[in-house]
């Protein structure tokens, strides 16, 4: 299975379980950032990515300049594991 | 579940050449936990304030009625689990970035339930000169 069929799946299961008030709080949220052009205004392909360091857990700070220094970087932002 | 995805491409991204990092806005204790349940062998980063994901164009705001529902309906205080008072989040999104700096797959979506396949990071990494 893929990523987004295993969301996928597990979307359709958490709806169902959702009050109807609260998935359409939800839906009015996605659909109100969809409309802010958000995703359009965000860094594309062709973009210089911004420089970055950041600290991780355990307090050691992580640049993007020396990751790059070694190879390529894949960064991928989420919202939390809340 | 993305960063489960993620886990069990790393050594395929690795292979491409690649490193892997995770950023969110959560303090530094809750990255850990994070990082924790899922066994994560990558590194989370912890993006107090959002600084670096509003330069890369993703930090919204929730509405006061998502607000309300995540603090009094789910139980999820944002606020104090990011240590910052405020509802701002970063919309998910990952960028493949190559060893000159440059962004070579944005993959942004507004909607909260979509990601980028772990299989097409791998296909872009494959493609650029090691």
């Amino acid at each position: 299975m893929t990523l987004q069929e295993k969301l996928d799946t597990y979307q359709t299961e958490a709806r169902a379980k959702r009050p109807a008030e609260w998935q359409a709080i939800m839906d009015r949220g996605t659909e109100a950032l969809r409309r802010s052009g958000i995703a359009e205004r965000s860094l594309k392909a062709g973009d210089r990515a911004p420089d970055f360091a950041l600290p991780t857990a355990t307090g050691q700070t992580v640049r993007s300049a020396d990751l790059l220094a070694r190879g390529h970087l894949v960064v991928t932002f989420y919202r939390g594991g809340w | 579940m993305e960063l489960a995805a993620l886990q069990d491409a790393l050594p395929e991204i690795a292979a491409a050449g690649a490193s892997l990092v995770a950023i969110s806005p959560e303090l530094p204790a809750n990255a850990m936990t994070t990082g924790q349940k899922n066994n994560l062998a990558f590194q989370v980063l912890s993006d107090h304030g959002n600084g670096v994901a509003r330069r890369f164009g993703l930090v919204f705001q929730f509405s006061p009625e998502l607000r309300d529902l995540y603090r009094d309906g789910l139980k999820k205080d944002l606020a104090a689990w990011n240590g910052t008072g405020t509802y701002e989040l970063p919309i998910p999104g990952t960028f493949v970035i190559s060893r000159d700096g440059i962004i070579r797959l944005a993959f942004v979506d507004p909607d909260y339930t979509k990601r980028l396949e772990p299989a097409d990071i791998v296909r872009t990494l494959r493609a650029l000169p090691r």
